[in-house]
């Protein structure tokens, strides 16, 4: 048994060095190839992407990368309250949940992405309406994973609940939260890189700052480079915030393990 | 005591009620096992006790007055723990003192005193995952006792667990209900385990149930396993098992008449 558990120790860390070293095959294949093709305007190497970020570092953390940050995080705040805050009032009235529900599942399939222009027609190039679009891309998958996670409350508990004496109320909060918790992150998880995609789409279509708009201006110079470069730090951004989840989620629910 | 007086109860799109005329008593402090075939309604006759359900027509008395007086008479175990995950022992113990909104200092006092009663002193920070089948019960058992009530409503509780668990858990209940003065109804399809807790057997009869027959065990309330071998409990045991057997026939032919008459 000891044995084994020391061979699965290893396996484990031989499967981590084993991604990490395929990564790295493959930046240095890419480096090659764009070496081959020799026409950077058509496919930069990493290492021309990473210079282009060097150069142009001021601008973009400074400037484009907190534009960005401001549209996620507001347009993502706002999207989780209001998508809660839609779940809540769905799963207090079964009315209401017959009502919407079917009508949620259905609007999830419009892609919200292309009504993007709509928007720009209402609400002109704005922060408000990059912050509308983050916040329809995200607000209907937060809503139906909570509502999913209240309706997997367990009938007997539920019952246990009632006979300790447990109104409506407190039957939500101690036992139907709780179990919604998991629900949670995951809708949470899945909003960050869409809000991500989310802002910097509706940055394309135009805004002062932005690294959507950056990368949209690099375009248009040809500059295949300084394209990639706010692109990566986008996919950092979003991989830097679920990791921040990722710790609240062990710390609230220890309890898993 | 407990009273039930000609208790009458239909659910909803059931055509036909699952009581009809029921009564039973409990003595206060008595430990009492309800055995039925299964379909015999052991599970609606709790939850008529823990206010789930209401009756159509009887009532439900406590030392001759009416239930609806007191709120919390009756305390329900399930069958299954229940525990919240998310929730420590300590905490999941304390939930219905929770919910009743009692000061959290004095609750957290009386849980840990509860957890001491049935023996998991030292376990009040540890999460449900990390305990066994049969400690979840007792952890089940000790919020139950939180719940305040003087009547123990006990659905099949150890029905879940492997068996050398359960008869250990077994002769653990029989000393608890010695110490703790409370009237225990304890629901189960095993004879041998309603022998061996209980002062009377209680057998639901009937389609609709209109009546319970009443069996006293012939064992002192200090009694061991091995009493189930004297010749008059050996032939009380048979003679429950010949009447639950003849029931769940009479059982099966009623239940063909109605989805026949449907």
């Amino acid at each position: 048994m000891k044995a084994e558990a020391g061979e699965n120790r290893i396996t484990g860390r031989k499967r981590r060095v084993i991604s990490i070293g395929f990564m790295i095959l493959l930046v240095l294949l890419w480096e090659l190839l764009s070496a081959l093709i020799a026409r950077p305007f058509l496919l930069p190497s990493p290492s021309a992407v990473f210079q282009s970020l060097w150069e142009h570092r001021e601008e973009i953390f400074l400037t484009h990368l907190p534009a960005t940050f401001g549209v996620v995080l507001a347009g993502g705040l706002l999207a989780v309250l209001l998508g809660a805050a839609f779940a809540v009032a769905m799963d207090w009235s079964p009315w209401l949940m017959r009502a919407l529900y079917p009508l949620l599942t259905v609007t999830q399939t419009i892609p919200v992405m292309c009504l993007a222009p709509v928007l720009v027609l209402w609400f002109g190039y704005t922060f408000r309406m990059r912050a509308v679009v983050v916040i329809l891309v995200n607000f209907f998958t937060v809503t139906v994973d909570l509502c999913d996670g209240f309706a997997s409350t367990r009938q007997e508990r539920t019952e246990l609940m009632r006979t300790f004496g447990a109104g409506r109320l407190q039957q939500f909060t101690m036992l139907r939260m709780p179990t919604a918790l998991p629900n949670l992150f995951t809708a949470l998880k899945i909003s960050v890189p869409w809000s991500v995609i989310g802002a910097a789409v509706a940055e394309w279509l135009g805004a002062p700052a932005g690294l959507g708009m950056y990368s949209r201006s690099c375009m248009l110079n040809l500059d295949a480079a300084g394209l990639l470069a706010p692109l990566m730090v986008l996919t950092a951004l979003a991989l830097g915030m679920n990791a921040v989840l990722g710790l609240a989620e062990r710390k609230l629910m220890r309890w898993k393990a | 005591m407990l009273t039930l007086e000609n208790i009458r109860f239909t659910y909803p799109n059931a055509g036909t009620p699952i009581f009809d005329g029921l009564s039973l008593q409990a003595e206060r402090g008595s430990f009492v096992s309800i055995i039925g075939a299964s379909g015999s309604g052991k599970t609606t006759l709790f939850r008529l006790l823990n206010g789930l359900e209401q009756p159509e027509a009887g009532r439900i008395l406590i030392d001759g007055a009416p239930v609806t007086a007191r709120k919390h008479f009756a305390s329900y175990m399930p069958q299954q723990d229940l525990l919240f995950p998310w929730l420590t022992v300590e905490k999941n113990v304390m939930l219905p003192m929770t919910v009743q909104k009692q000061p959290a200092e004095r609750s957290a006092d009386k849980a840990r005193a509860m957890l001491a009663q049935v023996g998991l002193t030292g376990w009040e920070d540890h999460y449900p995952r990390e305990l066994s089948g049969g400690m979840r019960q007792r952890v089940s058992f000790a919020r139950t006792l939180c719940a305040g009530g003087d009547v123990l409503l006990l659905d099949e509780p150890f029905s879940a667990l492997d068996s050398i668990t359960r008869i250990s858990l077994q002769e653990w209940l029989l000393d608890q209900w010695r110490h703790l003065e409370k009237t225990i109804l304890f629901i189960t399809h095993d004879v041998e385990e309603a022998i061996f807790l209980s002062q009377k057997v209680l057998v639901l009869t009937g389609h609709p149930v209109t009546g319970l027959r009443e069996f006293p065990v012939p064992m002192p309330a200090e009694r061991s396993r091995e009493m189930l071998l004297e010749p008059q409990v050996a032939r009380l045991k048979e003679d429950l098992i010949a009447l639950l057997r003849s029931e769940a026939k009479a059982g099966e032919q009623y239940n063909l008449n109605e989805s026949g008459s449907r």
